[in-house]
């Protein structure tokens, strides 16, 4: 009876507690004087109450002995997890300094700036965390489950206080910088991946065992086995080139040669399959990098 | 105080480029009307019309310094993400599209 009570009543307590511990944040005056922020604030403590009641229920509904629940209720809790870490992170680029949500700190409570910017990243990194949760919830197998929840958790925990104890370089700068800089990330991580399979492709070429792949293919093309050498060499030395700093446009310049050519042997010599797709795609992102690279 | 926004205002207001450029440019930190009018070919009463089209949205909120008003970034992730696809798509609103002189392409004949 105390157990069934307990369980009854001690969620929606919560709820209320929730609900009555962020109120001053709309109801009393002296934090704010926006109806945005208000409604901000309101709509923060609603979704939390919101998820613990849907905790309630889906608890209330397992013991109420509903067959079809009981073997998806853990994972329901999972993706009721994951949709609340989402329903926060949206909201919270949208906090002020205050003292009942958000990030408090005597450095973000003092810099309204600084609040608005942390917040603006910790929104980010909580969707995708909540993302992965509720993801990894409805797909992968229990154990994976944890190890999804525990990672990605810790890992936007993580960043979030390395940037923070980090001064915060990457948070102040300007908006032009940020994407300035994302945009070399990002044509930094395709230029390593098209290096290592580059590499890969030239160096299987070397090996000149008459039953390889590649003898035959080259025995096919019918120019000597020289070639294969040469096209391995070119293929291994654009991969160490697209490595070096200015070295992307003729990289993608010389791959590109060799790429035209291989799509030429797939449509004269080998026939056009799936091989072409991949061999088009290469060509397709080496075009894209040299393009992207030019400034 | 009316508990939810209608939605569709968010996108109405999300639908313009030059608002879209007007919430790119205060994530760099808040701006005056003044300071935001100069980074654009339009005017200041047109600038003026978006950010109350912003604010009626809840998109930006109006923080009252002194004499000068400062409008702050206050997109949720969600509307940031909605802004970035519309960045994609391009959608053409009219409703609420200021005019804008239209350009003729070079090649195109007077009728």
């Amino acid at each position: 009876m105390l157990v069934a009570a307990l369980v009854m009543f001690t969620l929606p307590a919560a709820a209320v507690m929730i609900y009555a511990s962020l109120r001053p944040l709309w109801a009393g005056s002296a934090h704010t004087d926006h109806a945005g922020l208000e409604r901000t604030y309101r709509s923060i403590a609603i979704r939390a109450v919101i998820f613990v009641l849907a905790l309630q229920a889906l608890i209330v509904l397992n013991l109420s002995g509903l067959d079809w629940l009981r073997p998806i209720a853990p994972r329901a809790v999972v993706v009721l997890f994951g949709l609340f870490i989402i329903a926060m992170g949206d909201a919270l680029p949208r906090t002020r300094p205050n003292y009942f949500f958000g990030i408090r700190t005597a450095r973000t409570l003092d810099d309204r700036q600084l609040w608005i910017r942390l917040h603006r990243v910790a929104g980010y990194l909580a969707v995708a965390t909540g993302a992965a949760i509720a993801i990894a919830g409805v797909f992968f197998a229990k154990n994976v489950v944890g190890w999804v929840v525990s990672t990605s958790a810790l890992g936007g925990t993580a960043t979030l206080a390395a940037l923070y104890v980090g001064s915060l370089p990457a948070l102040q700068l300007t908006a032009e910088a940020r994407a300035a800089r994302r945009r070399q990330i990002a044509l930094w991580i395709v230029r390593v991946l098209l290096a290592a399979l580059f590499f890969y492709l030239g160096v299987a070429k070397f090996p000149g065992s008459p039953r390889r792949m590649w003898v035959r293919l080259f025995a096919n093309i019918g120019l000597g086995q020289w070639f294969r050498i040469f096209t391995g060499f070119v293929e291994a030395g654009g991969a160490i080139l697209l490595l070096v700093p200015r070295g992307a446009v003729p990289a993608a310049i010389l791959l590109g040669c060799a790429m035209v050519g291989a799509l030429l042997v797939h449509v004269f010599v080998i026939g056009v399959g799936f091989p072409t797709v991949i061999v088009c795609l290469l060509l397709a992102m080496l075009i894209g990098v040299g393009m992207a690279s030019r400034t | 105080m009316k508990l939810v926004r209608p939605p569709n205002a968010v996108f109405r207001a999300l639908a313009d480029p030059t608002r879209r450029d007007i919430l790119n440019l205060l994530r760099s930190g808040p701006r005056t009307s003044g300071q935001i009018a100069d980074d654009f070919h339009s005017s200041w009463p047109t600038i003026s019309r978006h950010l109350a089209i912003l604010r009626e949205a809840g998109l930006v909120i109006a923080e009252r310094q002194g004499q000068e008003i400062f409008y702050e970034l206050n997109t949720s992730v969600f509307q940031d993400v909605i802004r970035h696809l519309m960045e994609l798509v391009k959608p053409v609103a009219r409703a609420t599209a200021p005019k804008t002189t239209r350009r003729r392409r070079p090649g195109q004949q007077e009728a």
